[in-house]
């Protein structure tokens, strides 16, 4: 399940990836997905299925018919809650669409504070590829959306069974669908989510590459991924452990920065005044707080209940500190994003807290029932 | 300890699958009325261009912020609209993108292809 996941997910990104250097053309995309599955998809092991699995799977399937709605698609009648998707996600991918490749020249000329063209590139090209197949169809970014958290639940799933038994990790994947399927079909969200949590849990205990190739992706799916991937490495250096398993994400994250760099387009967080910026957002934190104050979860009640999970099992989770250290300096990032913010903090800290707090959701909910599973009174749990 | 784990993870399958199913079951649009003589109009520019052709959108300066009928027009026919801002005579390119050869139309948000 574990293999079989990370397969779909390395398989997903290099089709997106294989787009910078293949012809825009059917046959050329049918020849990269083979390629893929040859060389990709393994046998995986055998599957422990558990009945509670079902209700996973039959929920999946209700959220790929949410994803796929028509009026969902519809930007004039969802504008309001999905802009990111028309005017940034959906927007992108069919003008790369149009032009049958990156048009470098709307990305050098289009307002930061706009069209954002510093965004990663690898979810509107994953977009593409499946327009390629299949012709232009917004309801396709919902349907690879669900793929995404498909692959994140399969991961998930065998994750938790090696420290829970098969009954708990049946409820404990299940209790991650609203995260791994979020409610911003078509926005970066999902892939983003799927890319980070699972390379994050895939280096909890071991060093793989396919983790770091897969850091690598979200690097290259939303620039949080930069941030990211300097926190795994942070954080394997306090536990000890080596960096060798991340010189995949780093070289793709590198040869991000660098094209950026040569295309001439800057992040907006570092442009124009950043010291100026820092010191007046330190000086006078009141907007930064009233965007605190003022953001909505996306998830609300589920965050109540991971934060009731983590205190049950604060004792133990220093055996977890590995993933409680990336996920506390990727908060560390994200508030430091805020302050070097050229916009309007408030609104900034608004529009993005409760979506940033869903990426970090699945590696704290590991960390929480892995810790309390690992306590004393853990052999009783009920497999 | 065992029963608070067993509340615990019935509080998650509870918050973390079954409220975001009952999302996805009853999600309704925020319909956006306003602006649907608006999306009718980009809709009813797109047969008037030509495949590679671009025509030029001409929107108010202080429309400038993401809800400009330009940056959804983007949506609408990518590629084929460049926004412009209207300063005057000479209107600043608004995504500073050059003309094509052979230079653009110029359509403006009430209707009108001005050539």
């Amino acid at each position: 399940m574990t293999r079989l996941g990370t397969a779909i997910l390395i398989s997903l990104g290099a089709v997106a990836l294989s787009l910078c250097v293949v012809p825009w053309s059917r046959w050329a995309v049918v020849l990269v997905i083979a390629i893929c599955i040859w060389t990709g998809f393994r046998r995986s092991g055998a599957f422990n299925f558990h009945w509670i699995d079902a209700i996973t799977a039959a929920l999946t399937g209700i959220y790929i018919w949410f994803a796929t709605r028509p009026g969902l698609w519809e930007w004039m009648n969802w504008q309001p809650s999905r802009r990111d998707f028309f005017f940034i996600w959906g927007a992108r991918a069919r003008l790369f669409l149009d032009h049958h490749g990156i048009d470098f020249h709307y990305l050098q000329h289009a307002p930061n504070d706009l069209a954002h063209p510093d965004y990663p590139w690898l979810w509107p090209l994953t977009i593409d590829w499946t327009a390629i197949l299949f012709g232009w169809n917004p309801r396709l970014a919902g349907v690879i959306g669900a793929v995404f958290g498909v692959a994140l639940l399969l991961i998930v799933r065998e994750l938790f069974a090696d420290e829970l038994g098969n009954r708990q990790a049946a409820l404990a994947t299940l209790s991650c669908i609203g995260i791994a399927l979020p409610l911003t079909a078509g926005f970066a969200e999902a892939p983003y989510i799927a890319y980070s949590a699972s390379g994050i849990l895939l280096l909890r205990r071991r060093s793989s590459p396919a983790a770091g190739l897969i850091l690598g992706f979200a690097a290259l799916t939303k620039n949080e991924g930069l941030a990211l991937i300097v926190a795994v490495a942070v954080a394997l250096v306090l536990v000890g452990r080596s960096l060798r398993p991340l010189w995949p994400a780093a070289a793709l994250a590198g040869a991000w920065i660098v094209v950026r760099a040569w295309l001439g387009i800057p992040t907006d967080l570092f442009a124009g005044d950043v010291f100026g910026r820092l010191v007046i957002h330190i000086t006078y934190p009141a907007a930064l707080a009233q965007g605190f104050t003022g953001s909505t979860m996306d998830q609300p009640w589920f965050f109540l209940a991971l934060a009731i999970a983590l205190l049950v099992a604060v004792r133990d989770l220093r055996k977890e500190r590995f993933m409680i250290l990336v996920a506390a300096m990727q908060v560390a990032f994200f508030v430091a994003a805020y302050l070097l913010s050229p916009l309007d903090v408030a609104g900034h800290v608004v529009s993005s807290w409760g979506r940033l707090q869903a990426q970090l959701a699945i590696p704290l909910l590991f960390a929480a029932l892995a810790a309390g599973r690992a306590s004393g009174a853990a052999a009783d749990l009920p497999r | 300890m065992n029963v608070m784990r067993g509340l615990v993870m019935a509080l998650l399958v509870l918050t973390g699958a079954a409220i975001p199913a009952a999302e996805w079951l009853t999600a309704k649009p925020a319909i956006d009325r306003e602006h649907a003589a608006l999306r009718d109009f980009i809709v009813a520019l797109g047969p008037l261009t030509h495949p590679g052709e671009r025509i030029a959108l001409i929107v108010p300066v202080e429309d400038r912020d993401q809800d400009t009928l330009g940056y959804r027009a983007r949506y609408l026919l990518p590629g084929r609209i460049i926004v412009l801002d209207a300063r005057g005579a000479d209107a600043v390119a608004y995504w500073r993108v050059p003309p094509p050869p052979g230079g653009h139309r110029q359509a403006v948000a009430e209707g009108t292809l001005v050539r």
